[in-house]
């Protein structure tokens, strides 16, 4: 029986552009970055756009530990990662504009992406000069350690690793939070 | 004793159990080839297994498990972060490897030895609020961030050598102990 809820898969509706500067990104981080949950996370586990996250207005926390995945030979599997930690961070936090040389102005901005599986899923991406690029390769490296710390710093931990939560088969009723997350 | 140089490509380079490893410190190719330097017969190079690892270091049972963890990046998947994250390769242990033993030499104990979901390695210390994070790239480049969580944080590329690794952790200690 899948773990995916209902509510959570695309069911035919439309993106939504607009995000609240108050709404949420979720993010699940992997045990192998973070297992302790008393000890703190680290950049390691702060990726560069594109980054794959999952919209507040549309998902639960918990929701980021069930999704579809792609394995070697290209046949989709869903996974469920229990245990897995989920951080989230405010739209209005992500560092959204970075110069380099006075000449490439670099920003950055979230983009509803909805997948079958997955109305909530969106994604953070970046820009030089309003052109969509991948940030790995094109943003100044010097950069890349700043713009993920500035972005850690504004997480907010929504499961911690191995913390127990069900997952929640209706959809949220606005992009804030509904917590706690039920166990 | 005589130093042999073989030249391995990426995917044969693994080590045996009980035999010193001495990784030099010649940078690695784009190729993906590791230059390297040992004082063994190569022919172990050929059979062992990369989960049998033992470092050439005489050190606290604590800098056994950091090399262990560190090697043992290297099985990560593609996809390890639930996402698209690429494993640490050779490159980026080479030089995190080079770094540990550094830090060894002088008892200097990094917090953590993790992957990076960018593609690589980080190890970091912390001291209170303060850290540096060390990050060693799979494109072989490494970067050290400073950040006491509320200052802007600061950023330097790092010289990838013994010479540039004792200048690096004579700033960390600068940063986090003075």
């Amino acid at each position: 029986m899948s773990r995916i809820p209902a509510a959570m898969r695309e069911n035919n509706r439309h993106p939504v552009p607009h995000f609240d500067q108050e709404e949420f990104l979720y993010r699940r981080i992997p045990p192998d970055c973070w297992d302790d949950p008393a000890a703190p996370i680290d950049v390691n586990a702060v990726n560069l756009p594109d980054i794959s996250v999952g919209r507040s207005r549309f998902g639960h926390p918990e929701w980021l530990r069930v999704d579809i995945v792609i394995d070697a030979a290209g046949q989709k599997h869903e996974r469920y990662f229990e245990q897995w930690a989920v951080i989230g961070f405010k739209v209005n936090d992500i560092p959204s504009e970075r110069w380099a040389d006075g000449v490439f102005h670099y920003t950055f901005a979230s983009f509803h992406d909805p997948e079958e599986h997955n109305y909530p899923h969106s994604e953070i991406r970046c820009f030089q000069n309003g052109v969509h690029v991948n940030a790995l390769e094109k943003l100044p490296e010097e950069m890349h350690l700043k713009w993920r710390e500035l972005l850690l710093r504004s997480k907010t931990i929504f499961l911690k690793p191995r913390q127990p939560a069900a997952i929640r088969q209706t959809a949220p009723v606005s992009h804030k939070p509904e917590l706690p997350i039920p166990q | 004793m005589v130093k042999n140089t073989l030249i391995v490509p990426e995917p044969m380079l693994t080590y045996a159990p009980g035999v010193p490893v001495v990784l030099s410190h010649v940078p690695p190719k784009p190729s993906g080839n590791l230059v390297i330097q040992f004082d063994v017969n190569p022919d172990f190079f050929a059979s062992s297994s990369r989960d049998n690892v033992t470092v050439d270091i005489e050190e606290s049972t604590d800098w056994g498990q950091l090399f262990a963890k560190l090697d043992g990046l290297l099985n990560l998947p593609n996809g390890w972060d639930g996402y698209r994250a690429a494993p640490p390769n050779l490159t980026g242990r080479y030089y995190a490897r080079s770094f540990l033993q550094s830090l060894a030499q002088g008892n200097y104990v990094p917090y953590q030895v993790v992957p990076s979901v960018i593609g690589g390695v980080g190890v970091n210390r912390r001291r209170g609020n303060k850290k540096v994070y060390v990050e060693f790239n799979n494109n072989g480049k490494v970067h050290a961030l400073y950040s006491d969580g509320t200052s802007p944080p600061r950023v330097e590329q790092v010289q990838p050598d013994k010479s540039g690794f004792h200048i690096l952790i004579r700033r960390m200690r600068a940063y986090l102990d003075e």
